[in-house]
C-alpha cells in the first residue's frame, strides 16, 4: 500500500464508513431508549400517576440526548472530514489521482438521521 | 386479553353472590319476625316448611304463626293456616328476591373497577419489550467498555488501524484535529457513566413491571378468594339448614397459609434483589414469570373479606382488602423508587429518585466534549 493510498483511505474510510456507521449504531440506540421508555412511561403513569414514572422519564431522556450528541458528533465529523479530504483533494496531484480512482467517495458521506428525541 | 376482561366477570359473580347473601339474610329475617310476633289467645307457632330460592337455595323447618284448632273462629276463618304458611312463603320469596336484585343491579360492580384501576389499567405485557430493550442498550454500552471497541486516542495498541493512520498522514491543508482524537478517546469513558444509567434504568423499569404485573395477578387471585369466600357462605347456609353446625360467623377457615394474596410480595428487597442493575448487565430478564419467586413469608396480609360471611361483611370487607391492595401497590412502587439496589455493579448505593436526579445534575458533566476541525 502506498503512502497516498494509506493516507487518503484512512481520511475517506473514517468521513463515509467508520463513523457513518457508528453514528448508525449510537442512532439505533437512542431509537431504543425511546421505543423503550414511551411506553412504560405511559403504563406506569397508569398505576396512579406514581412519580417514578417521572424519574424513570428522566433518566431515559437524559440517556437519549447523551447518544444524540455522540450521533451528531459522528456525522459532523464524517462531514468535516470529508471536506478536508476533498480540499485535499484540490491542492495535491497525488491525492487527485487517487481520488480519480476511488469515485465511490464523491459527493457527502451517507450519515444517519438523528434518532427520534422521546415524549414523556 | 386484558386484565379487566377477567376481572370484571368475576366481580360480577361476586355481586350475584353477594346479592344471594342478602336474599337469605332478607329471608331469614321474615322467618325470625314468625317467630317473635307476640301471640293472640288462641294463636300458636306452627311448624312449616319454607323454601329460601336462589341457587344456592335450600328447604327449611320453621315456625310460623297460625291459628290454633281452639279458636273460636278456626273453623269459619276465611284463611287457612295452610295459606297462611303460603303467605310466609310468598313473603321469603319476595324479600329474597328483592335484596338479591338491588346488589345485582346496583353500581357496586362499578365501584370494584373504580377503586382497583390504578392496579387493572396499567399494561405491563406493554412495558416487557421496553424492558428488554434497555437491557440490550445496557449490555451494549458494557461491551464499549471493552478494549475491542477501540476507543483509544492514536497510537495507543487498542486504537483502530485507520486512525492511526488518519494522525500519521493527515493532510497539511489543515491543523491536526486533536478535539476529534480526544473525542474518540473519550466515548468509553462516557459509555461507562452511561452504562450505570442504563442499568439501573433497566433494573428499576424491571423492577416496576414486575411489581405491577404481580400486583394483577393478585388482584385476579384475591377477586376470586372473594367470590369462593361467598359460595362457601352460602354453602354454610344449606350447611346449617340441615343442622349440621351453628351460624357461620365469620372465621371460616385459617388464612395462616395463604401467602399469595395481598401481603405476599415483598414490597422492597424482593423485587429488588430479583432484578438488581448487575443481573441486567449479565444477561436477559424475565419481569413477566408471575409471582411465586419472591413472596415473603412474614409478610402475608390477611384478607378482611376472608372473615366476613354476611353480605355486607363481604363486601366492605373485599372494598376494603381492594383499597388495601391498591394503596399496598403505590407503597411497593414508593420503595422501588427511594430504596438503593444494594449492588455492587454501579456507583448508585442511593435510591432510583436521587439517582436519577444526579444524572440530570450532571448532564454537562456526561456530555461528549465538543469536537472543531
Amino acid at each position: 500500500m502506498s503512502v497516498i493510498d494509506i493516507k487518503m483511505s484512512a481520511i475517506y474510510g473514517a468521513a463515509h464508513d467508520v463513523l457513518p456507521t457508528q453514528a448508525a449504531d449510537f442512532k439505533a440506540k437512542a431509537d431504543g431508549i425511546t421505543g423503550a421508555i414511551e411506553p412504560i412511561v405511559a403504563e406506569v403513569s397508569l398505576a396512579g400517576n406514581h412519580p417514578i414514572a417521572g424519574d424513570l422519564a428522566d433518566i431515559g431522556t437524559e440517556l437519549f440526548l447523551h447518544l444524540r450528541e455522540l450521533v451528531r458528533t459522528f456525522n459532523d465529523s464524517a462531514v468535516a472530514l470529508d471536506r478536508i479530504a476533498d480540499d485535499f483533494v484540490n491542492v495535491d496531484d497525488e491525492a487527485a489521482a487517487w481520488f480519480a480512482q476511488h469515485q465511490n467517495y464523491l459527493g457527502d458521506p451517507d450519515t444517519p438521521a438523528e434518532p427520534t428525541a422521546p415524549v414523556v | 386479553m386484558a386484565l379487566i376482561d377477567q376481572l370484571e366477570p368475576v366481580f360480577t359473580e361476586l355481586v350475584d353472590l353477594i346479592g344471594q347473601l342478602a336474599g337469605n339474610e332478607a329471608a331469614w329475617s321474615v322467618l325470625d319476625g314468625e317467630e317473635t310476633r307476640p301471640l293472640q289467645d288462641g294463636w300458636y307457632r306452627e311448624s312449616g316448611y319454607f323454601t329460601v330460592p336462589g341457587p344456592y337455595g335450600f328447604d327449611t323447618p320453621a315456625l310460623y304463626v297460625g291459628m290454633h284448632p281452639s279458636h273460636p273462629d278456626f273453623f269459619d276463618a276465611e284463611v287457612t293456616n295452610a295459606q297462611r304458611e303460603q303467605i310466609v312463603q310468598d313473603a321469603i320469596t319476595q324479600v329474597w328476591n328483592e335484596a338479591h336484585d338491588s346488589w345485582t343491579n346496583s353500581a357496586v360492580v362499578t365501584v370494584y373497577r373504580s377503586v382497583t384501576r390504578n392496579i387493572w389499567e396499567p399494561d405491563p405485557a406493554r412495558m416487557s419489550p421496553g424492558v428488554a430493550e434497555l437491557g440490550d442498550l445496557t449490555r451494549w454500552l458494557s461491551d464499549q467498555l471493552k478494549p475491542s471497541a477501540g476507543w483509544a486516542a492514536p497510537g495507543d495498541p487498542i486504537a483502530p488501524a485507520w486512525l492511526n493512520d488518519l494522525q500519521h498522514h493527515w493532510p497539511a491543508t489543515s491543523a491536526s484535529p486533536q478535539s476529534f482524537y480526544a473525542f474518540w478517546n473519550d466515548v468509553n469513558d462516557k459509555c461507562s457513566l452511561y452504562l450505570h444509567a442504563a442499568a439501573r434504568l433497566a433494573s428499576t423499569s424491571a423492577q416496576v413491571t414486575a411489581t405491577m404485573s404481580d400486583f394483577q395477578t393478585n388482584l385476579l387471585e384475591a377477586t376470586e378468594r372473594a367470590r369462593d369466600q361467598a359460595k362457601e357462605a352460602l354453602q354454610q347456609w344449606q350447611a346449617w339448614k340441615d343442622d349440621s353446625g351453628a351460624w357461620p360467623t365469620g372465621e371460616l377457615e385459617d388464612n395462616s397459609t395463604e401467602k399469595v394474596i395481598l401481603g405476599g410480595i415483598s414490597y422492597a428487597t424482593g423485587v429488588i434483589s430479583l432484578y438488581p442493575p448487575a443481573a441486567v448487565i449479565a444477561g436477559p430478564i424475565s419481569v413477566l414469570t408471575g409471582t411465586a419467586t419472591y413472596l415473603v413469608d412474614d409478610k402475608s396480609v390477611v384478607m378482611e373479606v376472608l372473615q366476613a360471611a354476611t353480605a355486607s361483611e363481604i363486601h366492605n370487607g373485599f372494598l376494603n382488602d381492594l383499597k388495601e391492595m391498591e394503596s399496598n401497590q403505590t407503597k411497593a412502587l414508593d420503595a422501588v423508587r427511594t430504596e438503593p439496589p444494594h449492588d455492587d455493579s454501579t456507583t448508585a448505593s442511593q435510591g432510583f429518585s436521587s439517582y436519577a436526579a444526579d444524572v440530570t445534575a450532571n448532564h454537562q458533566d456526561w456530555t461528549p466534549p465538543d469536537v472543531v476541525f
